[in-house]
């Protein structure tokens, strides 16, 4: 039976959303490809139990942070507010107050302890010198981490406008989750030292997918085309796209995708090195939200690798014996899932 | 000049007419789409341009794999992308290219 020789053949340990969901058999091999990045999707989803853990530990804090500052509202954004998280992502909050003070030292302190004395935080760290000043923490009871700032609403507009995003445009939620996860495991995520964070990542997504001449034309629907989008992908911002040249940009009045050329916009431009990511925010045109990027060249690498290595299992996989078929992933030669084995979800 | 001829020979793909790569390195075998059905009374979409920019010099009256510019990514597009004209609906490819 099949079900038994998939498990036998394949290291289920390194990409586990195969496990029992064998698409060997289908004729094109962009189907099979589709397939596996929703079995990936499904797979990293959380289970009811892990979203019913993160939106409690969300509400405690939301009313304690009231106890503690009757005039200020905790709210989250970043990926736990558009449900694009991975297993394991942190929480981010912002604290907004109508004073808008609570970003300075002594306040900061103030919040720190008295989450201490409550038992809702353990290994606080208070970061008050930074350019964004946070408290970094970690839930007692579920272990997530958790990141709060303070009078700063940008993120809160951002998680906005990818809600809008997500709720009109199929497909792209499983294309952000595939490639954060592409990025994760090449540890290429981290805006510290110069990765691709996860506001940008959603941009590039989303841009490609509104730009792409199938989907622009309603000529195909994006959700039932992932695999070969996903390669393509890869392929215009590991190959093709001219980083040198172009920003990525949208219409501010209409909201459609567009490319601006950098000279004309120097202000964007921080970097003396013309090979940078340069994204203008949707929300303030005078921003730059990959300034921080600066490691375009490993990041561009990365995609123009995952290009190569997806397409070349692709034709090895077109030619390849049906024997030789089952059991196999495309997926898994771009990502690696380690950690905890979690349980298939096919709701 | 025999022995280039073979290998010229070996690299020729049948479906593109290309000599960049063979039967079993092409791209169609990936690059496969799973198209809507075509809708019953003709739409606007049927005869009208999309918002097309290029990916080279940022133009917005052609694609990337048609752009005169000079190229400045240095990896090389051998057998055309997504950004194509060729990779519009058939019934707009002649509006394009014309
Ligand atoms: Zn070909
Ligand atoms: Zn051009």
């Amino acid at each position: 039976n099949d079900e038994a020789q998939v498990n036998a053949l394949t290291p289920t340990s390194l990409y586990p959303w195969i496990k029992a969901h064998d698409h060997s058999k289908q004729k094109e091999i962009a189907d099979w490809l589709t397939m596996e990045i929703k079995d990936f999707v499904s797979y990293i989803s959380p289970s009811k139990e892990e979203i019913m853990a993160r939106n409690s530990v969300v509400k405690t804090l939301k009313q304690q942070i009231k106890v503690c500052w009757p005039d200020a509202e905790a709210h989250v954004f970043g990926s736990f507010a558009t449900d694009l998280y991975l297993p394991g992502s942190d929480i981010d909050m912002v604290v907004v107050s109508k004073n808008g003070d609570c970003e300075n030292r002594h306040k900061l302190y103030q919040l720190s302890s008295f989450l201490r004395s409550k038992k809702l935080a353990k290994d606080i760290e208070v970061i008050a010198g930074a350019k964004v000043p946070i408290i970094k923490f970690v839930d007692p009871k579920t272990n997530i981490h958790l990141d709060i700032s303070f009078e700063r609403t940008n993120g809160l507009d951002a998680a906005r406008r990818i809600r809008k995003w997500l709720e009109t445009t199929a497909g792209l939620r499983e294309l952000v989750l595939v490639v954060k996860q592409f990025l994760r495991s090449r540890k290429l995520n981290n805006v510290h030292v110069g990765g691709l964070g996860g506001y940008a990542t959603i941009i590039l997504c989303y841009h490609f997918i509104k730009m792409h001449p199938r989907v622009s034309t309603e000529n195909m629907t994006a959700s039932e085309n992932l695999g070969t989008l996903l390669i393509e992908f890869f392929e215009l911002y590991g190959r093709n796209f001219s980083f040198d040249n172009l920003v990525i940009a949208f219409d501010g009045k209409t909201d459609s995708p567009k490319y601006l050329k950098k000279y004309k916009y120097p202000s964007l431009i921080a970097s003396r090195n013309p090979f940078a990511l340069v994204v203008q925010d949707p929300d303030d045109p005078g921003n730059n939200i990959t300034r921080s990027s600066y490691n375009l060249r490993d990041i561009k690498k990365s995609f123009g690798g995952a290009f190569q290595l997806l397409v070349d299992r692709c034709y090895y996989l077109h030619s390849a014996s049906y024997k030789k078929r089952i059991g196999q992933s495309i997926l898994g030669d771009i990502i690696k899932y380690k950690g905890k084995e979690r349980d298939f979800k096919d709701e | 000049i025999d022995c280039s001829n073979k290998a010229r020979k070996k690299q020729y793909c049948r479906t593109c007419d290309l000599f960049n790569h063979d039967d079993d390195n092409c791209p169609n075998i990936w690059r496969s789409y799973l198209l809507n059905k075509q809708p019953q009374q003709h739409s606007l979409k049927d005869v009208q341009l999309p918002v097309i920019y290029c990916y080279n010099c940022g133009d917005s009256t052609h694609f990337g794999d048609e752009c005169k510019e000079a190229r400045t990514s240095r990896v090389p597009n051998l057998s055309g992308s997504a950004f194509s004209g060729s990779n519009l609906p058939q019934q707009l490819r002649k509006t394009y290219f014309d």
